[in-house]
């Protein structure tokens, strides 16, 4: 019986602010053990997107050009992208921008500042709860045939 | 805040020996009366000795006595003139000074000539120097820094002060002097006007500290001003009693009842000065009682009734009255006639120029008004920009602040402290940033508060736990805690905790460690009838939170609830502070159809009492019993 190990993670970092894209990079690298790949506006995040897969996406809403809203309706319009957990983060934390946040289709809205600690945990908690991961699960279960034990 | 007068800090004196201020400082406390009532023994004194002596004696000691207390007077606004930093009060007190320094030397010199045993004619070169003494005082006084004098009200206080000046000079001339005036042929024209301008200066003098006095705010303004009006008012009782003496005699008089008079003047205006230096605000005093008679009696509102519909109108009457006057007025008598309607004239004129600069003050306060409106919101804007801004690199530092913390085992352990000082700092950062965001919050959402019935104590404790050790000294504070058991109000549990947490930290964080700090509750009775006001018809619960630390400034108490205000004493302390507590605090209260206030005397080591009413839950109340908690912060 082999106990499968935690699977390492992908994330998305959209942001147009480059200081922290390679902060908060080098945190979640670190602190939340994840692989990332960093995207300096929009149109990069969703090139990126498409090409690797990620587990999860993090968009900062005030962006120039495709704005994190935008993003965000992007992704929750195409079927491939439907169930990948989005997180927003912003500077901006009146309600309405809450509210419009969650119902343009992400999962979890955080304000800066975030510490990394928590943002990693909330990625984690977001993966594991996303139907994204559970059709993985159930994928990998079809796969193996001995399931693994620590399901 | 303008710079006020409370702003300008008095330099150090120069000398560390015990001055003569030092001294007068250690009377600080104790009622000041005994000064003026020094004053007043003194005049008794001297109306004894005066009608004792006779002849040059007389002269003597009735020149060489105003000639000291000038120069008591003039030493002490001196001592004011040196010790203030380069500014508009110092241009305002050596006005003063040199007013009194131009009397004293008037003073001196007819001291000198009764001292030699020479008759004091009437006209002397001495006084064309007593003359300066009004001008230049008034000057003075005018210029003296007040924020709640804007520019335009000086130059309409001197319109005003033109005004009461001929009124009185007119009413005077009427009823006293022009019966009088053919009369007396021992006195040339000449000097009949010069004497009149004494009593003049003085009414001008005392209609100026009068009108300042209700015009001003500032409470450390108030016994200068006092001090002089009285020390003036004695002035007036001389100058006139002289002037009409004088008329009545047709020659210079002297008598032992009016001249200590000018002495008992001239030693209260003097006092004006040494009271300035030791800056009196003791609570209890005579100025608290005349603040509060000022208060009450003439009131703002009567104050403007009477501006607005009796004082314009005052000059008009004065007009009728004189013309009437001046028909019945015996055709020997026409240049009094002449005199009268000139008077009228004038009054008729300044009281023009007063309304056009009324007016003037209107539109620009009008202007003022929308400028400030329009800042407040550009205010609002700015803030919320400015935050938005600061969160990115701020979460940016703090994502590399937590990776070294991450990997503080790996560095050597002075690295790793270092790390530790820069999270704390960050941390600090943080949470400022964040009671902005409240702040911006409470402001947007409506007061929709889910109310519930919360148990006192516990929110007590909690608060007590949530204080932020970074707030308040490391220390064990000793919390004196009165509340009746199982007392329960009506709010929200989190908000309770909130404003308690806030108002404890505050008591710790401007109170000295070893003070106390008291916490009380007490039920307050529901007021019956339909006098009550609404918020009292229910039974609420009154927490009072008191320290003994530097407590605030009376005046400046309205301004703590404002939004990022803090006192200036504070800024320039080591405290932290973001100037929202309070602000929170009383919208927390009000949400919970509750509110909050605070008492103080501004008084250091009298503190202040902060009082929190919120409605009660429910009448479960026992008997109180009182506990001394200790409370530890291990930081």
């Amino acid at each position: 019986m082999s106990i499968s190990p935690e699977p390492m993670y992908t994330v998305l970092l959209v942001d147009d602010n480059q200081d922290l894209l390679q902060a908060m990079s080098f945190a979640l690298e670190e602190i939340g053990g994840f692989r990332v790949v960093c995207a300096n506006d929009g149109v990069e995040g969703l090139e990126l997107f498409f090409e690797i897969n990620p587990d999860c996406v993090v968009i900062d809403v005030k962006m120039p050009g495709l704005s994190g809203y935008q993003l965000v309706r992007a992704f929750r319009g195409d079927s491939s992208s439907l169930e990948t957990p989005l997180i927003m983060l912003t500077a901006l934390a009146q309600d309405k921008d809450q509210f419009a946040g969650l119902a343009v289709g992400a999962d979890v809205y955080l304000v800066k500042p975030v510490k990394p600690q928590i943002l990693a945990a909330t990625i984690h908690q977001a993966i594991k709860e996303s139907p994204h991961e559970r059709t993985r699960r159930y994928q990998e279960l079809v796969e193996n045939e001995n399931p693994p034990s620590t399901f | 805040m303008d710079q006020s007068v409370l702003d300008i800090p008095l330099k150090p004196p120069p000398a560390q020996h015990p001055t003569p201020v030092a001294c007068l400082a250690s009377l600080r406390g104790k009622p000041f009366l005994f000064l003026p009532l020094g004053v007043l023994v003194i005049l008794g004194l001297m109306i004894f000795i005066e009608t004792q002596v006779s002849g040059t004696l007389y002269m003597a000691v009735s020149q060489v006595s105003p000639a000291i207390a000038l120069g008591l007077a003039f030493s002490g606004t001196f001592w004011v003139c040196l010790r203030l930093p380069k500014g508009q009060a110092r241009l305002a007190w050596s006005c003063i000074s040199l007013a009194f320094f131009t009397y004293f030397v008037a003073q001196s010199i007819d001291a000198g000539i009764s001292l030699a045993g020479s008759v004091l004619p009437l006209l002397s070169l001495a006084e064309l120097l007593f003359i300066p003494f009004y001008p230049l005082l008034i000057a003075g006084l005018l210029l003296l820094p007040s924020p709640s004098l804007k520019r335009g009200s000086r130059g309409r206080l001197l319109v005003e002060v033109g005004i009461i000046t001929i009124a009185a000079l007119g009413l005077s001339f009427l009823t006293i002097i022009a019966p009088l005036w053919d009369i007396s042929t021992g006195i040339d024209v000449f000097t009949k006007v010069l004497l009149t301008t004494y009593p003049l200066g003085d009414v001008a003098l005392i209609a100026t500290i009068v009108l300042l006095l209700l015009r001003t705010t500032e409470s450390v303004m108030r016994p200068v001003l006092f001090w002089m009006a009285l020390g003036i008012g004695l002035f007036v009782y001389n100058d006139s009693a002289l002037y009409i003496l004088s008329l009545h005699n047709r020659a210079l008089s002297n008598s032992p009842f009016i001249d200590p008079f000018a002495t008992g003047g001239e030693l209260l205006m003097g006092l004006s000065a040494w009271f300035y230096l030791v800056h009196s605000t003791e609570p209890g005093s005579l100025w608290t009682w005349l603040t509060h008679t000022r208060e009450t009696t003439f009131r703002a509102p009567r104050r403007r009734w009477f501006a607005q519909y009796v004082f314009p109108y005052f000059p008009l009457l004065l007009l009728l009255l004189f013309l009437i006057v001046r028909e019945q007025l015996p055709s020997s008598q026409q240049t009094a006639a002449y005199i009268l309607e000139g008077l009228a004239l004038a009054a008729i004129l300044l009281t023009i120029t007063r309304q056009i600069i009324l007016n003037r003050d209107l539109v620009d306060a009008q202007v003022a008004n929308e400028r400030a409106r329009q800042l407040d919101a550009l205010k609002d804007q700015f803030i919320t920009s400015v935050n938005h801004e600061l969160r990115t690199p701020l979460m940016t530092m703090q994502t590399y602040v937590e990776l070294l913390r991450f990997r503080q085992k790996e560095l050597p352990e002075r690295l790793g402290k270092l790390i530790e000082a820069i999270g704390r700092t960050n941390d600090a950062l943080v949470d400022l940033v964040q009671s902005i965001l409240e702040v911006r919050r409470l402001d947007q959402e409506s007061q929709d508060f889910s109310h519930e019935a919360v148990n006192l104590q516990n929110a007590l404790e909690h608060a007590i736990a949530l204080i932020n050790p970074r707030e308040g000294n490391i220390a064990e504070r000793v919390l004196q805690v009165d509340f009746p058991p199982g007392l329960m109000v009506w709010g929200e549990t989190v908000r309770v905790q909130q404003v308690l947490t806030n108002l404890l930290s505050n008591a710790i964080k401007y109170s000295p460690p070893e003070s106390t700090i008291e916490v009380s509750a007490r039920v307050v009775q529901a007021e019956s009838g339909k006098r009550a006001k609404p918020a009292r018809q229910r039974a609420t619960i009154e927490i009072q939170i008191r320290d003994y630390g530097l407590g605030i400034p009376p005046e400046q108490i309205p301004l703590l609830f404002h939004r990022f205000v803090r006192l200036p004493r504070d800024l320039a302390s080591n405290v932290v502070g973001s100037g929202l507590g309070l602000y929170l605090c009383q919208n927390l209260a009000k949400g919970m159809d509750g509110n909050i206030w605070v008492e103080s005397e501004g008084v250091p080591g009298k503190g202040s009492t902060f009082h929190i009413l919120l409605p009660l839950a429910e009448a479960g109340v026992d008997q109180q019993h009182t506990e001394k908690i200790a409370v530890a912060y291990a930081g």
